[in-house]
C-alpha cells in the first residue's frame, strides 16, 4: 500500500512537471533574447518585441540587424530613466503566418512582425485596425523636416523596386506590409564540380557537339553572348543543356536532384524557361490583365505536336486564360519532358520519393561532393543556402562550409541560338513580409519607428542579404566588408537580382481580379494543369505526372489552358467563377 | 487462484482505507452540524437546499455548455451558412450569398468528372480495408493479449506505440523505412529498387498498410479492455468443456464484446468522408489522385493559400457528406442492433 502511494505521488509529480515544461525559457521554445548575452534587460533599456516566423531564411538577418541597431542607439533615451533598446524575440512556427497570425493581432503584445508573404489587400481590408499604416515612414527622406535619424536621401518607397511598390502600396500611398526578400527559384549548379571534372562547355561547341574544359576562361560565351561574364562555359541552349546532362551522366556525375516531398520547388526553378523566353512585357501582361499589352506568342498544339500560331490577344480578366497558350509554356513543357525521358540517367532516384524533404535534398546535394557520384544541379528557391546552414556547418571542418563551397545560379538556357544575347528575364516573387502593430504605446513608439527605419536602410539590407542569402527588392549596395564575408552563391543571387541586364517579372499584380483570386494567381496560375482530356484531375507537378502517368508535353501544355476553362457539365468553369467575383462589384 | 487471493487481500485493506477516510469526513460533518444546532441557526428548507444544489450543478456545467454552444453549435451553424456563400475579397466585400451554386458545382463535378469519383473510391477503399483487414487483425491481437499468450505484453506495447507517438513522426519514420531504409537494405543484397512510394502503383498498398498499422493502437486497447470484463467463470466453464481457443474467440468472446464492436463500427461509418488516411503527413500537398480521399481533399481546400477562397466549397462538402452519412449511420446502427446477440453479464 505504501509503495503504491509513493508511486502514485511520483507519477503525479511527473505529470505535473510535464504540464509545466512549456514555461521554461520565458515561455517560448526558441526565444532568443538579442541585445544582451545574459538574456536579461540588465541595462534597463526600452523593450522592443519582435515576432518572427522561424523559416528558411533563418534568424541571422534579424539578429544581426537588431544587434547593430542596439549598438547604434545604446545611448538614446527613448523612455525616461532608460537608454538604448532591448529586443525580446519570439521565434516560432506556430500560428505565425497568414490569417492565423493576423487574427491574433488584437491580443498580440508584439511590436514588429516578420512573417510569410501576406496578401497586402487582405491586410488592408480586414486587419488595418491592427496593422500600422507606415506611409509616413516609407516616404520619409533625410531632408524632410523632423526626419527620422535613420532616414536616407531616398525614401524607402523610392528605393523599392517598382513592381513591388505597385503591388504593396495602396493607391492613396498607404502601406501596411513591407516585402522582406526577393524570392526566386533557380536551378543551382556546383561551380567547383565544373572545374574539378572539366565540365565547362568550351568555345566552339555547338548544339550537336560539346567540347568540355575545366577552364572557365576557355568556355563558350554563355546565354548573354559576351565573353568574360559569369555565364561563360555554361549551356547556351536547351540542346546544349541536354548534351551536357548526357555527358555528365556518363562521366560519373548525376546531373540533378530535387525534393520529392516538395517537387514544386524544382518546377518553379525550371519555369524560368517560360519567363525568359517570353520576356518582361509578355510575362508581366499575364498578371496585369489590363488589356494594354497584347500577347504575341500564342500557339495551339495538337496531341501529335503540330503547332499553330494564334492571333495576338490583349489579356483582360474575361479572356485571361489565353495566357496559358504562350509558346514559352510549351517550350518549358518540352524541356521537362526531356528531363523525364532521361530521368534514369539525369535524375537522382531520390527526387521522386516523398520521403525526401527539401532539407534532405539539400543535404544530399551538398554532401554528394564527397561521394563517388556528385550531383551537379539542385532545383530550389534561392534561400536554400541559408536553410542548409546546419549541413554546411557539419562539413566546415572538411573545407565544406558555406563560404568554402562555390555554388551559383545556372544561367537560363535559350530555346535556340537566335535568342542568345537578347537578355534574361526571371520570374520572381516575395519571400516574407514585415509589418508593425498598430497602437504601440507612445513611450516606445519612437524606438520601434527608429528600428523600422534602420531595418529598411541600405546598410542594413546588405547584411540581411548576406544572412538570408536572398536580396531585398530595393536599391542598395553591399559594402566590401559584407561582400567579402558572403558565400559565392549569395553574391551570385545578389548579382542576378540587381543586374541591369536581367529583367525581373514580379509574379503578381494589384488589381481587383488578382486580389479577388489571390490564392489562385499566386499559387496555381501557370503551373497547374488538367493534363488528361478524359479526366478532370489537375496537378501542379509536371515532372511527377510525366513519370507516373506518361503525360506528354502536349498534354501538359494543353492542360494548362483546360485547367481554367474546363466545365463540368453545366457548372461554371474555374475561370468563370473567378471573373464572377469581380463582375458584380 | 493466487491472483484471487492476492486481490482479495488488497481489496480488504483498500476497503478499510476508504472507510477510514469516510469516517473521518463524517465525523467532521457531524461536528459541523452540531455546532450549527448549538448556535440556534434555522434549519435550511428543502426548497432552498434544492436551489443551492441547482446553482452548484449549473455552475459546474455552465462552462462546458457555453464551450459546446460556441465551438460546436455556433461553428456548425456558421459552416452551414458558409455553404451558401462565395468568397470575394475585394471592395470591402468578403463573402456574398450565391444560393446553391456550391452544391451545383459539387454535383456537376462529381457526375461529369472523374476526380471526385476517384476520391469516393479511395475513401471507401480505406474504410473497407480497415473493416475487413484492420478489424479482424485488431480483434485477433486483442484476444492474443487478453489470453496472455507468449509475448503478449510486448505486442500490447508495440501495437499501441503509434498511438502515443505523434502521427507526423510515425509518418516520417514510415517514409524513411520504406523509401530509404528498404531501398538501402535491398541494395546490400544486390537488388536495385526505386523508392516504392515514388511509384504510383505502390502508393495505395503502402498507404493502406500504414493506415492499418496506425489503427491498431486504440482498437486493441478498447477490445482487450472489453475482453477483460468477460466473467472468468464463463471462460473457465468453456475450458472445462474443452472449447478450443478459436471456438472461444468466435462463440464466446466476440458475442460478449459485440457492444464495443458496434460502437467502433458505427463511429467508423461516420468517418468515411473525413478520413485523411494520413495522406498529408505522408505526402504534404503532393499526394497523387490514386490515393486522395475526400478528407484529404477537403483539408487541401482550406489550405489552398492565405485567403478563404475555397472555404465555402469545403463547407458545402461537409453538408453533403453529413446528409449522406446520417441515414447511413442510422441504418448501420439498426443493422447492428438487429444482429447483436445482446448477451447480458
Amino acid at each position: 500500500m505504501k509503495k503504491i502511494k509513493i508511486l502514485s505521488i511520483v507519477l503525479a509529480l511527473l505529470v505535473g512537471a510535464s504540464a509545466l515544461t512549456g514555461c521554461v525559457n520565458n515561455g517560448g521554445p526558441n526565444n532568443y533574447t538579442g541585445g544582451n548575452i545574459a538574456g536579461k534587460n540588465e541595462s534597463n533599456a526600452t523593450v522592443i518585441k519582435v515576432h518572427n516566423y522561424d523559416c528558411g531564411y533563418g534568424r541571422g538577418y534579424i539578429e544581426q540587424t537588431t544587434k547593430a541597431f542596439a549598438e547604434l542607439v545604446k545611448d538614446v533615451p527613448y523612455e525616461e530613466g532608460k537608454t538604448g533598446v532591448f529586443f525580446e524575440f519570439l521565434h516560432t512556427q506556430t500560428n505565425s503566418t497568414g490569417t492565423w497570425l493576423l487574427d491574433s493581432l488584437e491580443n498580440n503584445e508584439y511590436d514588429v512582425f516578420f512573417t510569410n508573404t501576406l496578401d497586402p489587400s487582405l491586410v488592408k481590408t480586414t486587419y488595418s485596425n491592427y496593422v500600422r499604416d507606415v506611409k509616413d515612414l516609407v516616404t520619409m527622406k533625410s531632408t524632410d523636416e523632423g526626419a527620422n535619424r535613420f532616414a536616407e536621401e531616398k525614401s524607402i518607397m523610392e528605393r523599392m523596386y517598382s513592381d513591388w511598390a505597385n503591388f504593396y502600396q495602396e493607391p492613396n500611398g498607404s502601406l501596411y506590409v513591407l516585402p522582406l526578400f526577393t524570392s526566386v527559384a533557380m536551378p543551382i549548379y556546383d561551380v567547383a564540380l565544373c572545374e574539378d571534372k572539366g565540365l565547362y562547355i568550351a568555345e566552339g561547341s555547338t548544339d550537336t557537339n560539346l567540347i568540355l574544359t575545366n577552364d572557365k576562361s576557355e568556355g563558350c560565351l554563355g546565354v548573354d553572348g559576351i565573353k568574360g561574364t559569369e555565364d561563360d562555359g555554361l549551356p547556351e541552349t536547351y540542346a546544349q543543356f541536354y548534351l551536357w546532362c548526357d555527358y555528365m551522366s556518363t562521366n560519373g556525375v548525376t546531373p540533378m536532384i530535387w525534393s520529392g516531398q516538395f517537387p514544386g520547388m524544382n518546377n518553379n526553378a525550371w519555369q524560368q524557361l517560360w519567363a525568359d523566353f517570353e520576356g518582361y512585357e509578355q510575362a508581366k501582361a499575364t498578371y496585369t490583365f489590363d488589356g494594354k499589352t497584347p500577347l504575341t506568342n500564342l500557339i495551339s498544339v495538337t496531341d501529335a505536336g503540330v503547332v499553330t500560331e494564334l492571333d495576338d490577344v490583349a489579356i483582360t480578366p474575361e479572356n485571361g486564360y489565353m495566357a496559358m497558350k504562350q509558346k514559352g509554356r510549351y517550350l518549358n513543357a518540352q524541356f521537362l519532358r526531356k528531363i523525364n525521358d532521361n530521368r534514369g540517367k539525369w535524375v537522382d532516384d531520390r527526387s521522386y520519393s516523398p520521403a525526401v524533404s527539401h532539407t534532405m535534398a539539400q543535404d544530399y546535394y551538398i554532401s554528394s561532393t564527397y561521394t563517388r557520384k556528385p550531383i551537379m544541379m539542385l532545383g530550389e528557391w534561392c534561400y536554400w543556402e541559408a536553410e542548409a546552414t546546419g549541413t554546411f556547418n557539419d562539413y566546415a571542418g572538411r573545407k565544406g562550409g558555406k563560404t568554402d563551397r562555390t555554388f551559383a545560379t545556372l544561367p537560363i538556357p535559350k530555346a535556340d541560338r537566335s535568342l542568345i544575347g537578347t537578355g534574361t528575364t526571371l520570374k520572381v516573387g516575395t519571400g516574407g513580409t514585415m509589418f508593425l502593430k498598430n497602437g504601440i504605446d507612445q513611450n516606445r513608439l519612437q524606438a520601434v519607428e527608429d528600428f523600422f527605419m534602420y531595418f529598411n536602410s541600405s546598410a542594413a539590407m546588405g547584411v540581411q542579404n548576406k544572412e538570408g542569402a536572398q536580396p531585398r527588392p530595393f536599391d542598395y549596395e553591399i559594402s566590401q566588408e559584407v561582400s567579402d564575408s558572403m558565400s559565392n552563391f549569395a553574391k551570385d543571387v545578389y548579382r542576378i537580382l540587381h543586374s541591369e541586364e536581367i529583367d525581373l517579372v514580379y509574379a503578381n499584380d494589384r488589381n481587383d481580379f488578382t486580389t479577388a483570386n489571390y490564392d489562385y494567381i499566386s499559387g496555381e496560375w501557370g503551373i497547374s494543369s488538367k493534363y488528361s482530356k478524359s479526366s478532370d484531375v489537375t496537378d501542379l507537378y509536371p515532372l511527377k505526372v510525366m513519370k507516373d502517368y506518361n503525360v506528354t508535353a502536349e498534354a501538359w501544355f494543353n492542360g494548362l489552358y483546360d485547367k481554367w476553362t474546363y466545365r463540368a457539365g453545366t457548372a461554371k468553369s474555374l475561370w468563370e467563377q473567378m471573373v464572377a467575383r469581380i463582375s458584380s462589384n | 487462484m493466487k491472483r484471487q487471493k492476492n486481490s482479495g487481500d488488497v481489496q480488504t485493506k483498500f476497503e478499510l482505507f476508504l472507510s477510514r477516510i469516510s469516517d473521518y469526513f463524517y465525523n467532521i460533518s457531524v461536528k459541523l452540524h452540531s455546532k450549527k444546532k448549538n448556535k440556534g441557526e434555522k434549519t435550511v428548507s428543502m426548497a432552498s437546499n434544492r436551489k443551492k444544489q441547482l446553482v452548484f450543478y449549473f455552475s459546474l456545467v455552465a462552462l462546458p455548455i457555453i464551450h459546446y454552444l460556441i465551438f460546436y453549435v455556433g461553428v456548425n451553424i456558421n459552416s452551414i451558412l458558409l455553404a451558401f456563400k462565395e468568397y470575394v475579397g475585394v471592395n470591402g466585400v468578403v463573402y456574398r450569398p450565391v444560393g446553391f451554386a456550391n452544391f451545383e458545382r459539387f454535383f456537376q463535378e462529381f457526375f461529369h468528372g472523374q476526380m471526385l469519383k476517384q476520391m469516393l473510391v479511395n475513401s471507401l477503399t480505406f474504410y473497407f480495408v480497415g473493416l475487413i483487414v484492420g478489424l479482424p487483425l485488431a480483434l485477433f491481437f486483442s484476444f492474443y493479449i487478453y489470453k496472455k499468450y507468449f509475448l503478449s505484453e510486448f505486442f500490447r506495447v508495440v501495437l499501441f506505440f503509434p498511438s502515443i507517438i505523434s502521427s507526423v513522426v510515425t509518418a516520417f519514420m514510415y517514409l524513411f523505412m520504406v523509401d530509404v531504409g528498404l531501398v538501402e537494405i535491398m541494395a546490400k543484397f544486390g537488388v536495385e529498387m526505386l523508392p516504392p512510394l515514388g511509384e504510383p502503383e505502390m502508393r495505395m498498398p503502402a498507404v493502406l498498410f500504414y493506415n492499418v498499422m496506425m489503427s491498431f493502437g486504440t482498437n486493441i486497447i478498447m477490445y482487450s479492455s472489453a475482453m477483460t470484463r468477460i466473467p472468468v467463470s464463463v471462460v473457465e466453464y468453456a475450458a472445462i468443456d474443452g472449447v478450443k481457443p478459436f471456438k472461444e474467440f468466435v462463440s464466446i468472446t466476440i458475442p460478449l464484446i459485440f457492444d464495443t464492436m458496434s460502437t467502433f463500427l458505427i463511429v467508423g461509418v461516420t468517418g468515411i468522408f473525413t478520413n485523411q488516411a494520413h495522406l498529408y503527413a505522408l505526402f504534404a500537398k503532393s499526394a497523387g489522385i490514386e490515393v486522395q480521399t475526400f478528407g484529404y481533399y477537403t483539408f487541401l481546400l482550406t489550405n489552398l493559400g492565405v485567403t478563404e477562397i475555397e472555404f465555402p466549397y469545403a463547407a458545402t462538402l461537409g453538408i453533403i457528406f453529413t446528409l449522406i452519412l446520417v441515414p447511413l449511420t442510422m441504418f448501420v446502427r439498426w443493422l447492428l442492433a438487429k444482429i447483436n446477440p445482446d448477451v447480458q453479464y
